[in-house]
């Protein structure tokens, strides 16, 4: 984590010089979904010319040009789009569409990740730079920040529920969070412990891992699909049967980018989550 | 299989196959100036032209959009599209059967498996070092080590069985299928993204390094190949009978194994997976101007390539700004196309 | 100048197929290898063609076939296998022109297509070979063969035909046909051994026959010293007698028990 963040920050201050040096830029192309909420969450979203697939919030993001998937960008396509200055979350790529636009002396600005209210903060911060908002940037990184220390500090001290964060139950088989993943944050911030800690990233579990794990709450991202598998079916999946979350019915649906993002909503997704938590029963 | 079609020509086909050059040349050239002129921004070829005509400064995008992306783009088609087409036909060839391709031989399992192992690897070991030439780089080596794994397998004192070799390539495929699945349990979201978009090819990540390595390669391996034209003629007739008729057999398959191997391995290694062009290829080639490969390895080299630079045009303007995966648009070309051909045939016989 | 072949032994896994074989054909001449089902006539023409490995040695026209380039060895003698496949949907005059070595591509053409006209196949060159009958396929490969050794003689050597049961699947008229061809290019200084199933048809048409039994030479030489009674009955273990009737000459051959 430590490593890649400092990746991030390094490659921001190499490439904000010369974004600095000239006047603001007024065509901007956000690659990444908390991105682009974050330069809308400034009031800067009248500068973006274009975003990729996963910028689907605010609504307005939505009728902006589609440049593709943030790790797969296509060189001309992004360059069609005339942007004056590209941020981008952190594993935007390939690295041969990056070296382009260097090459084309258009200034490339990572956002780095982190699964925390600082990563949030910090996230916000460099955006802000990057748009020639600082102030405003700083502003909202405080309330963020402060959003996200109050709604953790209503989680319980004790008696701190297990949640299960499944991504997936495609044909049957549950592909739930381990640790190291924007869902484990979530679940740490807003007071619950995520139930899966063997493992990292997103990986299919054994109906008896499910069991074992106890979850107390089932969580999940609100679409379409058989990713929201009715709750009747999704509990009385026989991996999920046996635990506690099936026998008091505890399914939480909240929209991903909203819950996942780590972008300006966060602080609210986290009172969200909360309070779905623990209010409850 | 040998489909036989009741409307076949009822002449020398050496002629149709020689104005073929003529005219597969026409549409190369076209293709050609089709994926300098069209793309996803603004930057104009005419315009451009008329500039360095005059001897005018060009402005940096359209120094960078057509120089450092187009043009390189537009190589990189031509050498994988000729790539894939050429080793369809010298694996039809080789195997004697017109539904062979490099994949049939685990070239492309093993590139897929130098692929998983580049990306999910990758970031943990020291070969880290070696950046965005890694994935490139396994994935040549892969489909290069398990081509010649297969030729070892299947070659018993100084002599290549084919059928071996297509059986070990099953089992071989299959090992780095599980090979890659077991990879692909521990990637992150992340590396399965960019796995996914590997294997539905693309031709987006050309560049003048990777052309400056790929390239060479390609080309010398396709130049040999182009020379291999009697040796499967005579091979059409079985080993033996080409042997009676002074085919140096042995000799004549290991240039064609090594050259697909190069020429594939080098192929998906810059381009990913694009799937039909090695099928299709040849074998519209095949109903048109006959199987002479004398002709059909050149044909085949030149409409392979003009029809991966069509299909990258069209990959990259229909969802512009952003862009298809090539191997999605050949496919979706492709398989009707193909399927229509086989429909239209009256009698297939001998599969 | 002659084929000969010396201390030929060929082993097909454990089992050996040929013993210590040696023959000599004389060029100008059709000579026959005859022998039961089994006996390895046709592993004899495969090992003299270097189609399976054998140990000892080939000599064509004085030179060790294992030495010879395959392009060399293709200028000195053509084969025709007992059956052929094809992958491709070749034209018949294409697989015609496979047979032709180095040479100007109009006199190419014209050997091709006189070739086809020689197996009776001359209006056939632009149908695809897969749309021939059996007998048509074997004679389109014989006319590719007959095409990679066009002049019987080249460069004063003989040029020899290798025939494996080259009118197996033909009627009586082809057959008669295709033997008057292979007759005609031995006639012409060419050499030709064939594996024949059919006695009374390589008694009509040899010169000198080889007769094989079990992977060995039971007796070889000029027809009359090869098909006499003993030596048939004993190779087919089956009572034989080799007659010939007074009126044309020619030779005849009836199973019978006595």
């Amino acid at each position: 984590m430590l490593t890649r963040r400092t990746f991030g920050l390094a490659v921001t201050t190499a490439c904000l010089a010369p974004a600095l040096g000239r006047a603001a830029p007024s065509r901007v192309l956000s690659i990444g979904g908390a991105v682009t909420e974050t330069v809308y969450a400034l009031g800067e979203g009248h500068r973006l010319v274009a975003r990729d697939t996963t910028s689907t919030f605010p609504a307005e993001a939505n009728d902006l040009p589609d440049v593709g998937y943030a790790r797969a960008l296509a060189p001309e396509g992004v360059l069609s789009v005339n942007p004056e200055l590209i941020l981008a979350e952190e594993g935007a790529g390939p690295a041969e569409t990056i070296d382009i636009l260097r090459a084309a002396a258009i200034p490339f600005v990572i956002a780095p990740d982190g699964y925390t209210g600082a990563g949030v903060a910090e996230k916000i911060r460099v955006v802000g730079d990057a748009l020639g908002v600082p102030d405003r940037a700083e502003a909202l990184a405080a309330t963020v920040t402060e959003d996200i220390a109050a709604a953790q500090a209503l989680a319980p001290e004790t008696g701190r529920k297990r949640v299960l964060f499944v991504l997936s139950t495609q044909g049957g088989r549950i592909l739930a969070s381990g640790t190291d993943t924007a869902a484990d944050g979530m679940i740490a911030l807003a007071g619950g412990t995520n139930a899966i800690t063997g493992f990292t990233g997103y990986k299919q579990l054994s109906d008896e891992a499910v069991a074992a794990a106890a979850p107390d709450v089932i969580l999940m991202m609100d679409r379409g699909g058989d990713h929201g598998a009715p709750d009747e079916v999704l509990l009385r999946m026989p991996a999920i049967l046996p635990t506690p979350a099936a026998r008091d019915g505890a399914v939480i649906r909240m929209n991903g980018l909203y819950l996942l993002g780590f972008g300006p909503r966060t602080g609210q997704a986290v009172r969200d989550l909360n309070a779905a938590l623990y209010q409850q029963t | 299989m040998v489909a036989i079609s009741d409307t076949g020509p009822r002449r020398d086909r050496r002629q149709t196959a020689r104005a073929a050059h003529f005219w597969l040349l026409i549409l190369l050239a076209l293709s050609m100036v089709a994926s300098l002129a069209i793309g996803a921004s603004g930057v104009s070829l005419w315009a451009v032209l008329g500039k360095l005509a005059t001897a005018q400064p060009l402005d940096l995008a359209e120094h960078v959009v057509l120089f450092d992306i187009r043009l390189p783009r537009l190589l990189t088609g031509i050498v994988v599209g000729a790539a894939l087409a050429v080793s369809g036909a010298l694996m039809q060839g080789l195997f004697r059967n017109p539904l062979a391709d490099p994949g049939i031989v685990g070239v492309s399992a093993g590139a897929g498996l130098g692929a998983v192992v580049a990306i999910v690897l990758g970031p943990v070991l020291p070969i880290a070092v070696l950046g965005a030439a890694l994935l490139p780089l396994a994935a040549f080596i892969g489909a290069w080590a398990s081509m010649l794994i297969l030729y070892r397998v299947a070659t018993r004192a100084g002599r290549t069985s084919v059928a071996t070799m297509l059986l070990a390539g099953i089992a071989l495929a299959a090992l780095a299928g599980a090979a890659s699945g077991l990879l692909v349990y521990h990637a992150d979201d992340d590396q399965l993204r960019d796995l996914t978009f590997w294997q539905l090819g693309s031709l987006t990540g050309a560049s003048w390094a990777k052309m400056a390595i790929a390239g060479p390669v390609i080309l010398g391996a396709l130049l040999i190949a182009l020379t291999l034209g009697r040796g499967l003629n005579g091979l059409a007739l079985g080993e033996a009978a080409a042997h009676h008729i002074g085919i140096p057999v042995q000799r004549t398959k290991t240039t064609a194994i090594l050259c697909v191997a190069a020429a594939t391995g080098a192929a998906v290694a810059i381009s990913g997976g694009i799937g039909f062009i090695g099928i299709v290829v040849p074998h519209l080639l095949r109903l048109a101007t006959g199987p002479d490969h004398r002709m059909l390895l050149l044909n085949s080299a030149l409409l392979g390539a003009s029809l991966l630079l069509l299909a990258d045009v069209i990959s990259r303007v229909v969802i512009a700004p952003a862009e298809l995966p090539i191997g999605i648009v050949t496919a979706v070309l492709g398989a009707p196309v193909f399927i229509w051909i086989l429909l239209r045939q009256r009698g297939v016989v001998d599969l | 100048m002659n084929l000969s072949a010396r201390n030929i032994t060929v082993s097909l896994g454990r089992k050996t197929v040929l013993h210590d074989v040696d023959i000599d054909v004389r060029a100008g001449q059709v000579s026959a290898i005859v022998g039961p089902n089994g006996s390895g006539k046709t592993t004899l023409l495969r090992a003299i063609c270097g189609d399976v490995a054998h140990e000892g040695q080939v000599l064509l026209n004085g030179r060790d076939v294992g030495t010879l380039k395959p392009w060399e060895l293709a200028a000195m003698r053509a084969v025709l296998p007992q059956a052929s496949t094809l992958a491709f949907p070749f034209q018949v005059i294409e697989i015609v022109r496979l047979g032709l070595q180095s040479s100007s591509e109009a006199e190419s053409d014209e050997i091709a297509h006189a070739a086809l006209s020689r197996v009776g196949l001359g209006g056939y060159g632009y149908r695809f070979y897969q749309e021939l009958s059996g007998g048509e396929q074997q004679r389109a490969q014989l006319a590719r063969a007959l095409c990679q050794v066009w002049h019987p003689v080249s460069g004063g050597q003989p040029r020899w035909l290798l025939l494996d049961e080259p009118v197996s699947s033909l009627d009586i008229a082809h057959q008669l046909q295709v033997m008057e061809i292979v007759r005609d290019f031995a006639a012409a200084g060419g050499g030709v051994l064939a594996v024949m199933h059919d006695l009374n048809l390589t008694a009509r048409f040899a010169d000198a026959l080889i007769l094989v039994k079990s992977g060995r030479i039971l007796s070889q030489g000029a027809l009359s010293h090869v098909l006499t009674d003993e030596n048939l009955s004993h190779a087919y273990g089956y009572q034989l007698r080799a007659n010939q009737p007074p009126r044309d000459g020619g030779w005849f051959l009836l199973p019978q028990t006595i």
